[in-house]
């Protein structure tokens, strides 16, 4: 079943440079296809297996004494997140259409190919396999804001690459120093509890660096904005919504689970991180005036949450963690998909330039206004329930120590109501339609939102399979 | 009933007849020259290398013969068969290359071509020299080629440097010939004291000439940059590889007990790999860059040498194997692209959009070299550094994990120059035989890199057969 969803997007990458009159046709049939068979694989996901399920092993290859294997599988953290990909994947594909006209063929199999590597981050279970899929969703991202992105692209993508590339060898590193110390690469299977408290902490600082990054938590974040804001639509929507994903995924598989004492002892070290990520990333947001780098930075501060709940390491807030990341993931690609829509018909994202647009694209308007409100974690929509849960779990665990995060989501709603006052409300000159536009994209979207915010148990029964305890 | 008699093919020892089809063709290609007939030229050069090649990899599946009575001299072993296949497979995609270059330069190919097999198949100082004295000699015509100010002055860089080396390996080779009263590698024993000491940097320098070991590799990035595309490639993929094949054969037999090597020759890859890595950052002719790689890689393939472990040789030459394909792969795409002028970052604007294919393969062959995974450069890199690190010598593997991450920035400024705008250049066409090498560079790279098992196991029949 996961080597189908592996397969797939693959397969229609293959086919898009093969045939190029109709890459974007079959990019469509292709991330149609993946989300048919992602739907379907809902049936084989069993609730009741707390481990790793739907399993296939191949062996691959041999380093000396440590066997290297295609092994995938999932759990309920990464299902959700195999979920999210998919419908991401349908997403940029046809918010693409209206964009991307020049090397149509080689966008929309690079797409493609990026799905299917970020989809290998989360189901392998071998520790190779998943740093294979880390860099090559990596290059695939440098291409399509190389080749795709806005007027500074080049700049973007060197310092996307840069700074990944470090956190990348980070990664490999202690990849070496696993398989060193312990003989295998086998995730599943995997034991660090014998090693020296040493190389734990080792092992977990490598690994913690490369995480943070990826995630990205400020100072490590600066990469963030220039790439998002240089990026095609397509690409934001796949970068917000699941590759920043694979660092706090990372961190939850190989840190808190396999090396969870570690976390235990770095906890309020990481919590307070995470909340002054969350605290600076807002305070930069409400300091923009440029609409997708706010949009951006918004990742910066949900992202900073997702480590607090990490942090937490109580089966609520890590349940809340893998929440959150799966709704961040809807509501950033939501975002971003609607600043590209406002992009394309105002040729702007300066905020104040675009001020009344409810007037000229009230539709637009109004979804930018519930993908907002979802963002600043109001109830009823999915943005809330994992802060929620965070929350709760914080002061569970930390007491007073969490009133931190308190500012944090104060300060949400902050940015969330300028930008919507200057945006959406007021009137301004603004020439635009929202006239032709397909709906699809957005309205999958929102209504994600909507339904896992009043039904948070469907992820929530999904997520707990393996968190609780 | 008596059992079948083998098959003739079987009673060959196969390095002995690779050579000896290699020498065929030679001939062959020379009177073929005087007789003028281009295309019955590059037929008996290509169906000679591929012959070759055919008998050297597929000795693992026929029996082995007793070798006649040179062997000696020639060791018909793994190692040799891994390193004659690597070099036939090089030579093969530049003579598919030079499809436009006259007969001399096929001949002298072919003369290359011949060197590096025997000198990774030497079991003998004198062949070893000889051996890697003809890679030298015919490389040194074959980088003239052309004879622009430029390649002529890379060709006497080249010369000069060349004799030096030969001059320095030959003091050691006498030196060790001296100490142990033979001049076979296997029988081969270190003299106790400075003489030995003297002899063994005397080869790590003369030897390590051809690989790039530092400092004796100043003269490689002006060769590189100079050269035809096909040429560089055949150093970089092949010469180079018969530097380290030598280097092996040499080390295994009288440096595996002399400890306090170890951390000489760990201190000369480092070097060899940090400091190129580090002056290519700052170069803007992307041949340059590559040759500045090269360079670096060969201080990786160094690593090997200095522990000696089996692990670790299979590491280093799973390395040289994996990058020889992409190496020569670049250096063919980035020689085409040099000969419409288009040679540095900046005149290479959007070259990669205005031929697709070219770029393509191009592209892999430059993340393979930045060992990205999933491609060859990777399953080389991922064995090599693991290997060295489990051997004991964690701080270098970390060094060269560091120098593979910083050259990240160089591969990707060329992929940069490659894609980022369409530039205003022309579009430019280049051969059919370009294209079709640069193919197998990028398949055999993409093969090797999903499926590194092969290379991974012939490594390590070859690194067996040397302890």
């Amino acid at each position: 079943m996961l080597s189908l969803l592996l397969a797939f997007p693959l397969l229609s990458a293959a086919l898009a440079l093969l045939f190029p009159r109709r890459a974007r046709d079959i990019a469509l049939a292709g991330a149609l296809a993946l989300c048919a068979l992602a739907a379907l694989s809902l049936w084989s996901f069993s609730l009741a297996t707390k481990g790793f399920q739907l399993l296939e092993r191949i062996a691959w290859a041999r380093l000396g004494s440590v066997e290297i294997a295609y092994h995938v599988g999932v759990d309920g953290i990464s299902y959700p997140m195999v979920l999210l990909t998919a419908l991401l994947t349908l997403v940029a594909v046809l918010v693409s259409r209206r964009e991307i006209h020049t090397g149509e063929a080689g966008h929309y199999a690079l797409l493609m190919a990026l799905c299917s590597c970020v989809i290998g981050v989360f189901v392998s279970l071998d520790l190779v396999l998943l740093f294979a899929c880390w860099e090559a969703v990596l290059v695939a991202m440098f291409f399509l804001i190389l080749r795709w992105g806005a007027s500074n692209r080049a700049y973007a993508a060197m310092k996307f690459l840069v700074y990944t590339g470090i956190a990348s060898a980070a990664l490999f590193i202690s990849l070496v120093v696993i398989a060193m110390a312990t003989g295998s690469v086998d995730i599943a299977a995997m034991d660090l509890s014998h090693l020296s408290p040493a190389l734990r902490t080792a092992i977990f600082a490598l690994l913690l660096f490369a995480c943070l990054v990826k995630m990205p938590i400020a100072p490590f974040h600066t990469w963030l904005p220039d790439a998002h804001v240089q990026a095609p639509t397509a690409g934001s929507v796949m970068l917000a919504g699941v590759l920043l994903k694979m660092g706090a995924y990372l961190l939850l598989r190989l840190g808190v689970g396999l090396l969870g004492d570690v976390v235990a002892q770095w906890r309020v070290f990481l919590f307070a991180l995470g909340c002054a990520s969350a605290i600076y990333g807002a305070f930069v947001c409400l300091a923009q005036s440029d609409l997708k780098r706010m949009i951006a930075y918004s990742s910066v501060h949900h992202m900073g949450f997702v480590l607090a709940g990490i942090a937490i390491g109580s089966s609520l807030g890590v349940t809340g963690a893998a929440f959150e990341m799966a709704s961040h993931g809807i509501i950033a690609a939501l975002l971003f998909a609607l600043a590209g829509l406002v992009h394309e018909r105002t040729g702007t994202f300066d905020m104040d330039a675009l001020r009344g647009l409810a007037q000229r694209m009230p539709r637009t308007a109004w979804l930018l206004a519930l993908a907002s409100f979802a963002a600043m974690g109001l109830p009823g929509m999915t943005g809330f329930v994992g802060e929620f849960m965070i929350l709760v779990a914080g002061f569970a665990r930390f007491g007073p120590l969490a009133l931190l995060m308190v500012p944090a989501v104060l300060l949400a709603g902050a940015y969330v109501v300028r930008m919507l006052s200057r945006v959406v409300f007021g009137t301004g000159t603004l020439r635009a339609s929202e006239g032709g536009a397909s709906p699809l994209p957005f309205g999958l979207l929102a209504a994600a939102t909507l339904l896992v915010g009043i039904m948070p148990g469907l992820l929530i029964g999904i997520i707990a399979a393996s968190t609780l305890t | 009933m008596m059992p079948n008699p083998p098959l003739p093919i079987a009673s060959l020892p196969p390095i002995a007849t690779a050579a000896g089809l290699l020498l065929l063709a030679l001939f062959a290609c020379a009177i073929l020259d005087v007789g003028g007939s281009r295309k019955g030229l590059r037929v008996a050069a290509l169906a000679g290398i591929a012959l070759a090649l055919a008998m050297a990899l597929a000795l693992p599946w026929i029996p082995r013969a007793a070798g006649p009575g040179i062997a000696h001299l020639l060791r018909e072993d793994a190692f040799a068969r891994l390193f004659a296949a690597l070099s036939l497979t090089v030579a093969l995609c530049v003579t598919l290359a030079a499809k436009e270059r006259p007969g001399s330069y096929t001949c002298a190919t072919l003369l290359t071509a011949l060197g590096m097999v025997l000198a990774a198949a030497a079991g003998d100082l004198v062949v070893l020299y000889l051996s890697l004295e003809l890679v030298t000699l015919s490389s040194y015509a074959l980088v003239a080629y052309g004879r622009t100010r430029e390649r002529m002055e890379a060709a006497v860089k080249y010369f000069v440097a060349g004799v030096l080396a030969s001059a320095l390996m030959l003091l050691g080779f006498g030196l060790l010939i001296v100490g142990s009263g033979t001049s076979a590698i296997a029988a081969l024993t270190l003299a106790p004291g400075p003489v030995g000491l003297l002899a063994l940097g005397a080869i790590v320098a003369g030897v390590g000439f051809k690989l790039g070991v530092f400092p004796f590799n100043l003269w490689m990035p002006d060769v590189y940059q100079a050269s035809d595309g096909p040429v560089s490639g055949l150093l970089a993929g092949g010469g180079k590889n018969a530097g380290l094949a030598g280097l092996l054969r040499v080390m295994a037999a009288v440096a595996l007990g002399v400890p306090q090597w170890r951390i000489a020759i760990a201190a000369l890859a480092a070097v060899t790999m940090l400091v190129p890595t580090v002056t290519a950052l700052v170069q803007r002719d992307a041949r340059r860059i590559v040759a500045y790689s090269v360079v670096a890689h060969g201080g990786m393939a160094l690593m090997g040498a200095a522990l000696l472990t089996p692990l670790a040789v299979t590491g280093s030459l799973a390395l040289a194997c994996a990058l020889a394909l992409a190496s020569c792969g670049a250096f063919i795409a980035l020689g085409a692209l040099a000969s419409h002028g288009l040679a540095s970052l900046d005149e290479l604007r959007g070259a990669g959009l205005r031929n697709p294919l070219l770029g393509a393969c191009l592209t892999l062959c430059l993340l393979s070299l930045a060992g990205i995974p999933l491609l060859a450069g990777f399953s080389g890199k991922l064995f090599l550094f693991y290997a060295i690190a489990q051997d004991g010598m964690p701080w270098l593997a970390g060094l060269a994990i560091l120098a593979s991450a910083v050259s990240l920035w160089y591969y990707f400024s060329i992929i940069r120059a490659l894609y980022a705008e369409r530039g205003s250049g022309k579009c430019y066409e280049v051969g059919h035989g370009t294209m079709a090498a640069l193919l197998a560079c990028a398949i055999l790279t993409i093969v090797l890199g999903v499926y590194p098992e092969p290379l991974y196991r012939l490594a390590t029949m070859a690194a067996g057969a040397l302890f």
